[in-house]
């Protein structure tokens, strides 16, 4: 698979190099001379970088030498990037935190916008690592239900971090990590569900504003995180329920910067809405780099996810478990009436709010076969509380065994699942 | 003619670039004088001096003078070098963007006279600037191959490109100036190869002869001659610091003196100490370049560093062997020859402050042609003159009390009597042409001032000594605080960029410097910097600890598993902090017990542990880690013997969380002497050898006894005395049992503990043995009945004991 020759990619000065891996084929990159990033993690001289199933950019501020072992989709290297502008981006965050050290008060709250495959998560990225790679802490807020960069699809997560952004895993699988690893990262989840925010807003709302509630909670105690900021990654929705969402972010974690990203019209509409509300609008250009990625290519994604969550990464390996659990110790629940009718479908003058936030049961059968359901760590069922209630993790199906009353799920860990309450998405993943 | 200067011309310029400096190109120029028009070179050697920062108006009107003036391309390229190779390091820039814009839109004559240098040319100024200016300097040269006519040959901008390569390399990690070991493809003329591999070897052979102390030009014929040059050099940037600052009254002064001093130096034989002299005088007014690796234009050619008899053009290695001796290089035509200094003179070393080491030499054929100023009288000698008296008053501007001890101080002047420079100042003070505030007077009272007198021009840098002086345009406002980390200067530095779609698009290459710039550690299996601060040396240990156990971890990946754990809940997210944990390097544990029942939550863990344990048969290898310090096999082979467990029952080891410390210990364990235990096998194990000991002696004591036959009278109070021992013994067990090794952070201060643990364990041994002892002795006086009693005693203590343990294992076994 892999060609023994490495390539040699001789990089300039602000040059990036981009490639894409297909996720059969392992690629090495290493970085001979000069220095080089990742989405803003800082590569080591002379270290082996392994990637699959990937699309990266290694940008060079000083001019690189890059060898790269193996078979790439797609590489070359283009000589325009934003990352200038990125960059002073990230400098004026900076001042920011260093202001607001000062003056003991919020770092920078940042929230960034934009449609979809514009490079949102990777400018995020490349924001939080450069605030890392200065010794801050800010929290990462991930709101791209769809995506799960953090943890899993269909998740809303904060994530403090301190560490360095791993290259090779990102930081979504590093999510939370072995007992010994030593850049654990603790993410808080919230299981909405729903690949888009539009299929059951309300309960996106209502997530979002307890996202919101406890990361301020957490800013008011952790002081380094308070004068780090966050930095908030939306979903690609900018139509009237993007906005909605957009304001409501604004609101609950006080957004006070917005980068739009890639879209004229966005910014020109941030621009108006938030004249003198004392929040900065600045929009940045999309890297040529970000590619649109394909069902097929997000679907891929999602299932690379899903094994990492369970198995790691091949430098990281992690051991599952498997057990068997009763029917009857368990409680599988769903929000919503299973899918939801579109609202043109209701009565005239039905409320289709009641069904949004509706908690059922659902009966174990062989439907949930291969479903990846998130544990809740409820421990009674109250509603709505329990809507609200943070994720303990996931666990996949792997077996049902009706006759007998059992299903055999994987487990992250060892030991008994510790909460009973179990979520029901729409997530499934085939595991190979 | 003109063909030889420049046979011989690289090799100087490759000499004086290796010392850092960025002076001027030998003398190439000298020669050519007469043929060229004096006026062209002055008109446009002003207007070049005026491009000090990236104008596109000069750069343009400089081009088009070029154009126009093509019939003197030789001399306005020799001036551009020049100011190439004299420019303060970050003003070199800008006259690379002439030359480029020269190229591309005159181009003509040009291209053959730049390519002729072009390759040392670049390179050195390349070498000297700071890494923004290098960015701007390679996109330059990025631009020429593919220009849309051939500027210059291929395989010239290859050369010129392999050396900016393996210069980008050796800079990697490191800001020494680079030298002469990272250009080796300097040259573009392959017969100086040779030399350039010889450079190093000859400051090798040349011993006391440090990178940074250039070996005398061989351009240059006498003392005086080099003088002269510094003081036209100088009076140049002074005059540079007239046009950037009109207001620049220190500078006007100087520039006033220097000229007088010119003049003085013309017609005026001077001894080599007090050409010295003036030297050092001069170097303090030289507005210093910026830090390394940028070393100041310091007119080198002026100051033979060498004390080496030799005449300065002999200098070993200062040529290419290849090349014959350099002919001296003839005077400066306008110059008087009236300095017929021996060659040879033995100068003591200049003790310039370091940003004074001289670096280059200036071109000579620069100062080539007088300056048009009135010549003053030459300088009347005052008998004894030292050039001190004048008070320390009226600085221009506020300086601070010139502190500065760091710097080795300027010889000065008093011990040489007679000299005739050293009379020059006070001379000049005589006459009145320095006046009461004469900068120059001020200059001697302070002589570590790098910066007489005057603020220097914006663009010139200021240097680091005077931080404390006014710097206006470079102090941020109200930013410049005390608990700022220099990180965070550095950022604040760069002045507040406006969250607003404009500023954020502007250029700063200061900003790449913040990213990459400052921190000096980096750890080399991440390429993760220390943000520099004054624990930075702690933080990257605690990276590379880090980095040691997840390597370690990784080793280990093939016997143990990893698992990802489950999330924690809301409020202990809220309130936890990673930075704590991480610090510590502690693993993550989320213990579910905890937030559903606090008062069980102890036995639940347990439980949980055990139930997990049964499941689970891995322990994590870094719980070992400490156990022996920091000795990484010792402790690989601690994990290993931990994991055999318990070295008497083979058991492993019960591993469980310490709520209290947040740490995870290993339940009933101890060290003994490098061996780990079961408390409770090991105080089995004491005990046994108590009782051999108590049994062997009470068995003599018995075999004494029955032959004595002594009383029974004794016996109650003996064995009376017997029950606190065994309590004791019993005492000593329970609280060995409690005592959970910390294994996890185990480390060198831990240690002691562990060794005072063995050692009471040694102490109870002896304490048992003492008692056994006693207790024998007692027993000789009691009937044979006795000893039995005593172990009976001990056997119902040993009973409580395994009571305990299966209770223990009743507990786990329910779990």
């Amino acid at each position: 698979m892999t060609s023994p020759e490495p390539k040699e990619w001789l990089l300039d000065e602000e040059n990036e190099l981009r490639i894409e891996i297909d996720f059969d084929t392992k690629v090495k990159l290493r970085l001979v001379t000069g220095t080089a990033e990742v989405f803003g993690t800082e590569l080591g001289q002379n270290v082996d970088y392994e990637f699959s199933g990937r699309k990266i950019a290694v940008f060079t501020w000083h001019g690189c030498k890059i060898l790269i072992t193996g078979t790439c989709s797609v590489e070359y290297i283009a000589n325009e990037t934003p990352m200038l502008s990125y960059l002073n981006t990230h400098i004026a965050l900076e001042q920011r935190r260093v202001l607001a050290t000062q003056n003991n008060k919020a770092g920078p709250r940042v929230l960034i916008v934009g449609p979809n495959d514009v490079g949102k998560t990777s400018l995020s990225k490349m924001l939080l690592s450069y605030a890392l790679r200065q010794s801050r802490q800010p929290i990462y807020v991930d709101l791209d239900c769809s995506e799960g960069s953090i943890t899993m699809p269909g998740c809303l997560t904060a994530t403090p971090l301190t560490e360095m952004i791993d290259v090779e895993e990102g930081f979504g699988s590093s999510a939370t990590s072995a007992p010994t690893a030593g850049s654990a990262v603790m993410p808080l989840a919230y299981y909405y569900g729903f690949p888009s925010p539009k299929d059951n807003s309300k309960l996106y709302s209502l997530l979002l504003a307890r996202l919101a509630q406890s990361v301020n909670r957490r800013l008011e105690e952790d002081e380094a995180a308070r004068t780090s900021g966050i930095v908030i990654d939306t979903n690609g929705l900018i139509d009237a329920t993007g906005y909605e969402i957009i304001a409501q972010c604004i609101k609950a974690f006080s957004v006070d910067v917005i980068i739009v990203l890639g879209h004229e019209r966005l910014y020109a509409d941030m621009t108006r809405l938030h004249k003198n509300s004392g929040v900065a609008v600045i929009k940045l250009a999309k890297s040529g780099g970000v590619v649109e990625r394909d069902n097929a290519f997000r679907r891929q994604t999602q299932n690379q996810k899903i094994r990492e969550y369970f198995y790691g990464t091949s430098k990281s390996e992690l051991a599952p478990y498997s057990t068997m659990i009763n029917f009857h110790d368990i409680e599988i629940l769903q929000v919503g009436e299973g899918s939801l009718a579109p609202s043109s479908a209701l009565p005239i003058g039905e409320d289709r709010k009641v069904s949004e936030t509706h908690v059922v049961n659902v009966e174990p059968s062989e439907n949930l076969l291969h479903s990846v359901l998130a544990v809740s760590n409820a421990d009674k069922r109250i509603e709505p509380d329990i809507l609200e209630t943070n994720l303990a993790g996931f666990i996949y199906v792997s077996e049902i065994h009706d006759s007998r009353k059992k299903l055999t799920v994987l487990s992250p860990c060892p030991g008994r699942i510790p909460k009973k309450f179990w979520w029901l998405g729409s997530l499934k993943w085939a595991e190979d | 003619m003109y063909q030889q200067q420049y046979q011989h011309q690289p090799a100087q310029q490759r000499q004086q670039q290796q010392h850092g400096g960025v002076g001027g190109g030998g003398g190439g120029g000298q020669n050519r004088e007469p043929i060229d028009p004096f006026q062209a070179r002055q008109l446009y050697r002003n207007e070049l001096a005026t491009l000090t920062f990236n104008s596109k108006p000069i750069i343009t009107s400089l081009t088009i003078s070029a154009g126009e003036n093509a019939s003197v391309s030789k001399v306005i390229v020799q001036t551009i070098e020049e100011r190439l190779r004299t420019a303060p390091a970050n003003q070199k820039l800008p006259t690379l963007y002439l030359i480029d814009s020269i190229l591309k839109n005159v181009g003509g004559p040009y291209l053959n006279l730049f390519a002729r240098t072009i390759v040392t040319l670049f390179l050195d100024a390349y070498a000297v600037v700071d890494s923004s200016a290098k960015a701007s300097f390679e996109k330059v040269l990025g631009t020429w191959p593919n220009w849309t006519s051939q500027l210059f040959p291929k395989e010239l901008i290859a050369k010129i490109e392999q050396g900016v390569r393996s210069m980008r390399q050796q800079k990697q990690g490191s800001y020494q100036p680079s030298s002469s070991h990272g250009k080796p493809q300097q040259s573009d003329r392959s017969r100086e190869d040779p030399y350039s591999q010889n450079t190093n070897k000859m400051y090798g052979s040349n011993g006391s002869q440090n990178r940074p102390t250039p070996p005398p030009a061989p351009v240059e014929s006498s003392g005086d001659n080099g003088l002269l040059k510094d003081i036209q050099l100088l009076m140049l940037q002074k005059q540079h610091a007239m046009i950037m600052n009109p207001n620049d009254q220190a500078s006007a002064k100087q520039v006033g003196i220097l000229q007088q001093l010119e003049s003085l130096v013309k017609t005026t034989q001077l001894t080599p100490e007090s050409s010295n002299i003036i030297r050092q005088q001069l170097a303090q007014l030289w507005t210093p370049a910026p830090a390394p690796p940028v070393l100041p234009v310091f007119p080198q050619g002026g100051m033979p560093t060498v004390s080496s008899p030799m005449p300065p053009n002999m200098i070993p290695g200062s040529m290419p062997p290849m090349q014959p001796p350099q002919p001296p290089q003839p005077p400066q035509p306008p110059q008087p020859p009236t300095m017929p200094l021996p060659p040879n003179m033995p100068f003591p070393p200049p003790h310039f402050p370091p940003q004074f080491q001289p670096g280059s030499i200036p071109s000579s054929h620069m100062m080539g042609a007088p300056l048009s100023m009135p010549i003053p009288p030459a300088g009347i000698p005052m008998p004894g003159g030292l050039p001190m008296p004048i008070p320390p008053r009226s600085m221009p501007m506020p300086m601070p009390p010139m502190p500065i001890p760091t710097m080795p101080n300027a010889p000065t002047p008093p011990t040489l009597p007679g000299a005739p420079a050293a009379n020059l100042f006070a001379s000049l003070m005589q006459s009145g042409l320095l006046g009461p505030n004469g900068a120059l007077a001020n200059l001697n009272r302070n002589p570590q001032s790098p910066m007489l007198g005057g603020t220097p021009p914006p663009p010139m840098p200021i240097p680091l000594p005077l931080t404390s002086a006014p710097g206006p345009a470079l102090t941020p406002p109200t930013l410049d605080r005390a608990d700022q980390s220099e990180q965070d200067r550095s950022v604040m530095s760069l002045g507040l960029i406006e969250l607003s779609s404009q500023d954020i698009q502007r250029r700063r290459p200061a900003a790449i410097q913040v990213m990459y710039g400052t921190p000096p550690l980096q750890c080399n299996q991440c390429g993760y910097r220390c943000p520099k601060s004054a624990d930075a040396q702690k933080k990257m240990d605690s990276h590379l600890d880090w980095h040691f156990r997840q390597n370690r971890r990784m080793k280990d990946k093939a016997k143990k598993s990893h698992s990802r754990s489950w999330l924690v809940g809301e409020e202990d997210w809220i309130h936890s902090r990673e930075g704590d944990l991480s610090q510590s390097q502690q693993p993550v544990f989320f213990d579910f017990a905890s937030g559903v029942n606090k008062t069980s939550k102890d036995e639940q863990a347990l439980q949980e542990e055990i139930a997990a344990m049964k499941e689970q048969i891995v322990s994590e290898a870094t719980l070992a880690q400490g156990l022996c310090g920091n000795d990484r096999e010792v402790i690989a082979n601690v994990s290993s013997l931990i994991a055999k467990g318990c070295s008497i029952c083979k058991e492993k080891f019960i591993k469980v969380w310490n709520e209290a410390e947040e740490e995870w210990s290993y339940k009933n364990a101890v060290v003994v002497d490098k061996m780990i235990y079961h408390a409770t096998c090991h105080a089995d194990l004491v005990r046994s050898t108590a009782r051999q000991a108590a049994a062997a002696a009470a068995a003599n004591a018995a075999a004494v006894a029955t032959a004595a036959a002594e009383s029974t009278s004794a016996a109650s109070p003996s064995l009376s005395s017997t029950l606190p021992t065994g309590s004791e013994l019993s005492d000593t067990t329970s609280t060995t049992a409690q005592m959970d090794i910390k294994d996890e952070d185990m480390k060198e201060d831990n240690k002691p503990e562990l060794k005072m643990e063995s050692d009471q364990h040694a102490q109870s041994q002896e304490d048992t043995k003492d008692h056994d002892m006693t207790l024998a002795a007692a027993a000789s006086t009691t009937d044979s009945d006795l000893p039995t009693s005593l172990k009976r005693k001990l056997e119902i203590d040993n009973e409580e004991e395994s009571q305990l343990a299966s209770k223990k294992s009743i507990l786990s076994e329910d779990s």
